[in-house]
Parts: structure tokens; sequence; C-alpha cells
């Protein structure tokens, strides 16, 4: 089952990226804990974004760990946990 | 929608209003089905009645927010005050304009009745509606004896007598700033115009003829759809039109739980954010959905939302419905006839006190577009990541709109006409679209529309010349407003104003997105930007209109900074929400939008469509390459395609070394 641009559930109840296969995590886990992510600040990316010296939220910026496919840019407060927003039952 | 007592005299007792006899609610919900057929050519042939009716009160209305922009709703209600048909103009006004006639039902059927030819007139947010703006008639409509339904017409009556001119003052601390509030009063009884009740809002307004021409075209639509029902009635028989206003419901209900039902269930998280409550310093607050989807019901749970704010960006209840429906009426159930039956299926959860759901007497007149655009931005969301569990659904998937604008909006003064007025720009309404899939729309549309009213247009440049006391530098779609993605979002417009010809004229400024990113995207791609005018701004050109009286045209910063540099002048940079304050003719405002959310990784994005970007000025060169890391060959106008393999692989790279898996990064 797709559950994502680049997700899906495969038949085994494992989070998997559909670009390069890379199994990711149970179906039951918050994928986000179990990729690379990375804090950018909004002014590293072009047009009028909230500065750095005064930005209230960065981007944490998550990757497929198989072919580093950029799967998510989640807005957030500096040193927020990764925010588990898709939990679909299976 | 749960926990209202009403009607306080029970679902099995019937009530003599005073025009006629209302049924129990549970007579009026019984009703005889109608075959397939002639339910279908009815409930089509309602809708073209109150579209006919919309289209009535923007062509008597001479506002620009109305007549050009559209904020005008039209909707039929049944007898009690469940929406059965809407006409869209604004999808988040319909469900919360239900209040207004249970309250009418509630307090004025004994005395002093509700009579055929009544008009009730609302602009009270703790009953219905959003904010004051937002004012509402409706009629009864009986036959032989019996109330058997409502019209409702609502209009965006932008000046409403607040503590700024323009009708949503930054300034606001209670609702007893934000102007008059009509409860219920009977601008017409029986027919009759009741020139006191027009008359006490008239006094308490900056801009009594746009109210008059507001009232008059509200009431001009209740009379159109009026006569229309009365010959639907007789060509069909009452008896089919009241189990119409039913099926109508029933049957959005009933498609809405198959639908739900076709989904996955699951949980699904969203948070919108925002940067200012009432000054001097931001103040950092969220709104913050948890939606669960079981079986054919949703849960849409705001826990976790921060607390009200001081000032005008809160949303009561009502409102917070309102943006909801926004985006489950376009997006969710976008195919599934729009009426109260298609909410049912949805449970809400607004913890008091939150900005979601504040207190009687709390400032408001900011909910439409703040927190009401996060609140319809985070149903957006948690929608499109719904759809990805059922193919059915994948070209229906949508990122988020365009939520953020940051807007010198409000003016008051004297016109070029020699007359008082105020008003708001609708400029902001031309806006990004979120991005699509590749099985569906793919990329947002530019300038395509605001998510709350989707219908809408934007008024005419020359109509608010012509209206306003102000000329324009320039209105464009924006550079780099767009959310870059393997599909991007649509661009969303920037505008340059002066005052001109006006002896005293001010602004006020709303807005959010200078200290928090608010606008979002979906599975890969960035949230979208202001673009690259630089920050919202007053800019104070020495003698600027003789220098345009001699063929002077700035239209972007730069040449703003040269001219100073040269003829003296100086920047003013606005905070996101500043109070109006006076501006003179040498002044210009400068206001920017977000562009819409995109979908999947920029690095997946087609070379060639980025190139085609640059060549709409959709974004620039900075973003082609720092981004999408494509790389054109200047001389030819085409993708350099080694140069843009090697710089994808050193953001590849990039990626790598930063990237930390969450665990590893707490050590």
């Amino acid at each position: 089952m797709r559950i994502h641009y680049y997700l899906e559930i495969d038949a085994d109840h494992k989070i998997r990226c559909l670009k390069c296969g890379a199994s990711i995590c149970d179906a039951h886990e918050n994928y986000k804990t179990h990729v690379p992510r990375a804090e950018v600040m909004p002014d590293e990316i072009p047009g009028k974004r909230p500065a750095r010296d005064e930005a209230l939220t960065v981007y944490y910026e998550y990757y497929c760990p198989g072919c580093y496919t950029l799967l998510d840019v989640e807005v957030g407060e500096k040193g927020a946990a990764p925010m588990w927003d898709i939990n679909v039952a299976v | 929608m749960s926990g209202n007592i009403f009607p306080s005299w029970g679902e099995d007792q019937g009530k003599d209003v005073g025009g006629g006899w209302l049924p129990s609610l549970r007579e009026v919900r019984k009703y005889e089905k109608l075959d397939p057929v002639e339910f279908d050519i009815l409930a089509h042939r309602l809708y073209s009645i109150i579209n006919e009716a919309r289209q009535a009160v923007m062509r008597v209305s001479g506002s620009p927010v109305v007549a050009e922009g559209g904020e005008a709703m039209f909707a039929v209600y049944d007898a009690y005050g469940w929406t059965s048909s809407l006409a869209c103009g604004l999808l988040l006004h319909v469900i919360g304009t239900e209040g207004f006639m249970r309250e009418i039902l509630e307090v004025q059927s004994e005395f002093p009745g509700i009579f055929e030819g009544d008009v009730f007139m609302y602009n009270e947010p703790s009953i219905g509606g959003i904010h004051a703006c937002d004012q509402w008639s409706g009629t009864p409509i009986f036959h032989e004896g019996e109330l058997i339904g409502w019209l409702g017409s609502l209009t965006h009556t932008a000046e409403t007598g607040a503590i700024e001119p323009g009708g949503m003052p930054p300034s606001s601390r209670s609702l007893l700033h934000e102007g008059y509030r009509v409860q219920g009063l009977k601008l017409m009884e029986k027919g009759r115009l009741n020139k006191a009740v027009q008359n006490s809002v008239l006094r308490a307004t900056r801009d009594p003829a746009y109210y008059t021409l507001d009232m008059r075209a509200r009431v001009a639509g209740l009379n159109v759809a009026r006569e229309r029902i009365a010959q639907l009635i007789s060509r069909y028989g009452v008896k089919k039109i009241k189990a119409l206003l039913q099926q109508n419901m029933d049957s959005s209900e009933e498609q809405a739980r198959a639908k739900l039902k076709s989904l996955a269930d699951g949980t699904w998280r969203a948070i919108n954010f925002g940067d200012w409550d009432i000054g001097p310093d931001p103040r950092f607050w969220k709104v913050a959905l948890t939606a669960t989807k079981e079986k054919d019901e949703l849960t849409l749970d705001f826990s976790g939302t921060s607390e009200a704010n001081k000032g005008p960006v809160n949303c009561m209840i009502w409102g917070t419905w309102g943006n909801i429906f926004v985006a489950i009426a376009s997006q969710l159930f976008w195919e599934i006839p729009g009426n109260a039956g298609m909410i049912r299926p949805l449970k809400l959860i607004a913890p008091e006190g939150s900005l979601v759901n504040v207190q009687f007497l709390s400032p408001c007149v900011m909910c439409p577009p703040m927190p009401g655009h996060h609140i319809s931005n985070v149903v957006t969301t948690i929608i499109a990541k719904m759809y990805y569990t059922n193919k059915k659904y994948w070209g229906d998937i949508n990122a988020p709109w365009c939520a953020t604008s940051w807007v010198g909006a409000f003016w008051g003064g004297m016109t070029q006409h020699g007359y008082a007025s105020a008003g708001m720009f609708g400029d902001s309404w031309a806006r990004g679209t979120g991005a699509g899939i590749d099985e569906g729309r793919g990329d947002g549309c530019d300038t395509g529309a605001f998510q709350m009213t989707v219908e809408s247009c934007i008024p005419d440049v020359e109509m608010n010349e012509l209206m306003y006391p102000f000329l324009y530098l320039w209105r464009r779609e924006e550079m780099d407003t767009a959310a870059p993605g393997r599909w991007r979002g649509g661009a969303s417009v920037s505008f340059a104003v002066v005052p001109h010809n006006t002896p005293s004229v001010t602004i006020a400024f709303r807005g959010t997105g200078k200290y928090a990113q608010q606008s979002q995207s979906l599975d890969g791609a960035y949230p979208p930007s202001f673009g690259r005018s630089g920050a919202v701004a007053i800019v104070e050109l020495n003698h600027l209109k003789d220098e345009m009286a001699k063929g002077a045209k700035p239209d972007n910063v730069q040449d703003f900074k040269d001219y100073i540099a040269k003829a003296g002048g100086q920047f003013w940079y606005v905070n996101p929400f500043e109070p109006s304050q006076p501006i003179s003719q040498d002044d210009v405002i400068l206001s920017l939008n977000c562009g819409g959310g995109g979908v999947g990784d920029p690095l997946d994005r087609e070379p060639a469509r980025v190139v085609t970007d640059l060549g709409m000025n959709i974004f620039s060169m900075e973003m082609a390459r720092e981004i999408f890391g494509v790389i054109m060959d200047p001389a030819t106008g085409t993708v350099d395609e080694e140069a843009t393999r090697i710089r994808r692989e050193e953001i590849r790279a990039r990626r790598r070394e930063r990237g930390k898996v969450w665990e590893e990064s707490k050590k």
C-alpha cells in the first residue's frame, strides 16, 4: 500500500522506498526516526524566508537512506523530534 | 455538529413561529425518498437557483470585494437551518452560518415572531459566521402556513466601524473593538424595509455607500431565490421540495461515508506555525492537527494547538468549522454536493481557550486568514496523505495551497471622488495552488485561487484604481514564490500601490511568515517563499509623484534603492501586523504572498521543465542551480546536461554529508 509519494508498506509490513527499494522500518513505526535528517536554515533556500538570526522555525530534511531522495521537508521548532505524521493501520 | 442543545423544545415537538408552523425536527427529517432521476433533476434545479441568486448578489453590489472578487455566498437551508445546497463563493462561510437560524428560532419565534418576508441580519462571530465583516441576511420560506426552509446570503462587507478602518483592525484586543455586530435584527419586516434598523448600521460605519449596496445586494439575491423556489414548489409540489432539502444532505452524507470507508484507517498529523500576536516582539504559535480515520468517520483533533492570542489572530468555533469545511469541501469531498450532510461523519475536538476555539468577546477578526489558513492547510495536508492509500484517489492528491500573505491590506480615508470610504485590497486572492502528483494535476496553478473561495477572481487593477484612492506600480506573478519540488506549487502575486489624489489615507497590514515558516509542501518539496521583491515595506520616495508625471515607473526594489540613492527617501520595513498609519502620496506600499506547496524532491524534476519555469520567470537562476541542480547553457537557453548531472551529484553528496539518523544526532 502506498502511503507517500516515495514510500509504501510492502507485503512484509515494512515501509520501503519506492525509488530504490530500501527497507526503512516496520509499518507501525515513525519512518522519520529511521532515516537521515538534516537541519537546514530557511534562508539557505532562495526566496524571501525567515532570516537565520531571527527565524523561529527551521527546515528538517529527511532522506531515503538508500538513494538520498528528499522524502520530506518538515517545518519545525529548533531541536524538535521528528513528527510522526503517517501511521497507517495495517 | 456535536454538542448543541437544539432545538431546546425537543426533537419531537413542533412550534408556532408566528408566521406559521414549524414541524418537529423528527418530522422534518422524515421524508419519502425521491427516485434517483427526479432527485438529480431537482437537486440540480435547486443548485441553479441558488447560483442565480448569488449572481444577483454580485451584480447588485458595487463593492470590488463582492462584485469583482466574488466574496459572496448563497445557500438554502432546511427548516431548522441545516445547509442543504450552497452556491460556493466562499466555502468558508457556509457551515458557519447555520447558527444564525438556530438563534432566530430559539429567541424570536415566540416574539416578535418569524414571518413571510422577514429578512434577518447577523454578523456576530460567536453565533455563526467568521468575523464581523461577514454579513449574513436570511429569510424564512413559508408554504401554506408551514416553515419549510431558509434562504441565506452573505457578503464580505469590508468596513464595520471598528477601531481602525477597513474592517479587520490589527489593533483589536476584544470582539468589542471589531465594529458593529448585528444580532438577528429584522432588516425587513413582512417584506418592508425597517429604516431604523438600516440606519443603526449606516451610522456605525465609515462607508455607508458600500454597506447599503451590499445589504441591498443580499436582499436582491433572497428575492430572486424566493421567487424561483415558489415556482419550483408550484411545479413539483411542496412535499417533494421538502424531501429534496433532506435528501440532499442524506445523499452527501452517504457518499462521504462511503469515500472515507474506501481509505485505509490510520492517524496522520500536520502542524502550521504563526509568528505574531500583538508585538512588539514575535509570538510563536501553532495549529496542530491529529486526524484519525476509522471506518467511515474522521476525527479532527486540534489538541496541542497554542492558547489564544491576545490580538485578533483567533477563531471562534464557527470560524474553525468554516475553515475545516474549506478543505473538506474542496479536497476530500470535492465531488460530493456541498452541504451539512458531508460533515456528519466528522468529529471535531477543539480545546476551549485555544486559538481555534476562543471564548466569547475574544478578538477574532483575522480568523479567515489567520489562523484560518493554518486550519485549512493542516486539514488539506492530512487529506493528501490519506489519499495515497487508495490508488483511485491519486489524481486528487494536492499539496497545501498558499497559506501566507503579508500585505498592506486595509485602507481608510477620503477617496479621489471626495467621500470617506474604506476597504480591502483583494489582490491577495491571486495565490498559487498546491501541486498534485504524476497521476493528477502535476504543477500547481499560478495565481490560481484562494482556497477558501475557489471561484474567486481578483478585482481588475483599473477597478481598484477607479474605486480606491490608489495607483498601482505593479501587480505580477512573483518569482520564486512557488514551492520548488518534483511538482512545483503555483506562483503568487505581489503588488505595489501608491496613494493618489487623496488628502488623507491610512493603511494597515496583516500577515505572518516573517519569523516562522507558515506555508508548507508535501513529500520532499521545499516550502514556498515570499519571492524576490524584498520585505514588505512602506517605501518613501521623495517627490515620487513629480517623477511619475515625468514618466518614471519604478517596478522593483532595486529601482527603489536607485531612486532613493538619487533623490532621497527611505524604507520602513513593517512587521506582520502594523496598525493603521497615515501614508503620503510619496509612499509605495509593497505587499507579498507566498506561493502554493509542491510535491516531491526538486532533484526529480525534469531539467527541461525547470528551463521552462525560468523562461516564465517562475524561478530564478539561483533557484534552478541551488535547489533543482539544473544548469542552463546561457548561449542556447537549453539544459547543460553534463553540468546538471554534476550539480545534482553535488547536492546528493551534501545530503549524505549532513544527514544524521535521529538517535545518532542526539548523541
